[in-house]
């Protein structure tokens, strides 16, 4: 019975990473495919510089900035979820929630703005290297925005029902280290794609 | 056992102050880009900077403050060995 309780509502022992375990697997290997992603692009273009750097003239870089800002103002609010909930919160907790998919939401908008203009002028994966990375990262990292707003909607609205308390509230720390990697991957990848040259 | 929580919760004025400096960096950095300041000093302060918002990330954000020590060694490995490798990329393309 006692077995059965702890796999159903595990408890971190103090050291353990916030959280289920198993979203940190996945958070690794999605760290080492990014980071993979973004060490192709770096070394593509040192082969490719006028290239990529005329490329990365052509993109919106406040459109990035205002998207960098939006997920980490997104975060910010998961953290502050977070600590709702600790404190036994739950309604709080959810309304912190929803407010971090407002920001995700307007970094979804913005994007596809970006990959409109792009597409209207005629630009494809095949269009050159610059433009097959940035569609590509981006879009990638998007899909991950998307993943990362369905499991904050199923946790806000899990704590809204009174699914989560101060003393159980590990599927709220397990959504909010999924959204974290998400934000952390953006942060490298803006500079890269919108910023260095 | 109220004790024993709040604790543990980082103070969130502590949480507030570090978004206000990650959004100050951020938008410093798209200053720099604005300003037409490039090449590898900037490429090499920016990925700085990078490295800086990622640890604040790691610990503040993700909480692996209060982890075992192996994990956040693995997560400041992961940000200095991909950062010091791209900028091994951009240093390459500048020579």
């Amino acid at each position: 019975m006692n077995a059965t309780a702890n796999v159903l509502n595990p408890i971190n022992e103090p050291g353990d990473l916030p959280g289920d375990f198993a979203i940190w697997v996945f958070i690794f290997s999605e760290l080492l495919v990014f980071g993979i992603f973004f060490l192709a692009y770096a070394f593509t273009r040192a082969n490719h510089v006028e290239l990529f750097d005329l490329s990365q003239l052509t993109l919106d870089r406040t459109a990035g900035v205002v998207n960098t800002l939006a997920l980490l103002t997104s975060s910010y609010f998961v953290v502050r979820a977070v600590q709702a909930i600790r404190l036994g919160h739950a309604k709080r907790c959810s309304h912190w929630l929803w407010a971090a998919q407002m920001m995700g939401a307007v970094f979804l908008v913005i994007k596809v703005g970006e990959f409109a203009d792009k597409f209207a002028a005629g630009i494809s994966l095949s269009t050159n290297a610059f433009y097959m990375f940035y569609l590509s990262l981006t879009a990638f990292h998007f899909l991950h925005v998307i993943l990362g707003m369905v499991i904050l909607a199923a946790v806000a609205l899990k704590a809204r029902r009174g699914g989560y308390s101060a003393g159980n509230h590990h599927g709220v720390e397990t959504g909010a280290s999924y959204w974290h990697m998400v934000d952390l991957v953006w942060l490298i990848l803006f500079p890269l794609i919108y910023i260095i040259h | 056992m109220r004790n024993s929580i709040t604790t543990r919760i980082p103070q969130p004025s502590t949480i507030t102050a570090t978004w206000l400096f990650l959004m100050g960096v951020t938008f410093a950095t798209y200053l720099l880009a604005e300003k037409g300041l490039g090449g590898l000093t900037i490429s090499g302060l920016v990925l700085g900077s990078v490295l800086l918002k990622g640890h604040l990330i790691v610990d503040h954000f993700m909480d692996l403050r209060r982890t075992k020590m192996a994990w956040r060694i693995l997560m400041a490995g992961y940000l200095a060995l991909l950062l010091g490798l791209l900028f091994l990329a951009y240093w390459q393309a500048a020579h």
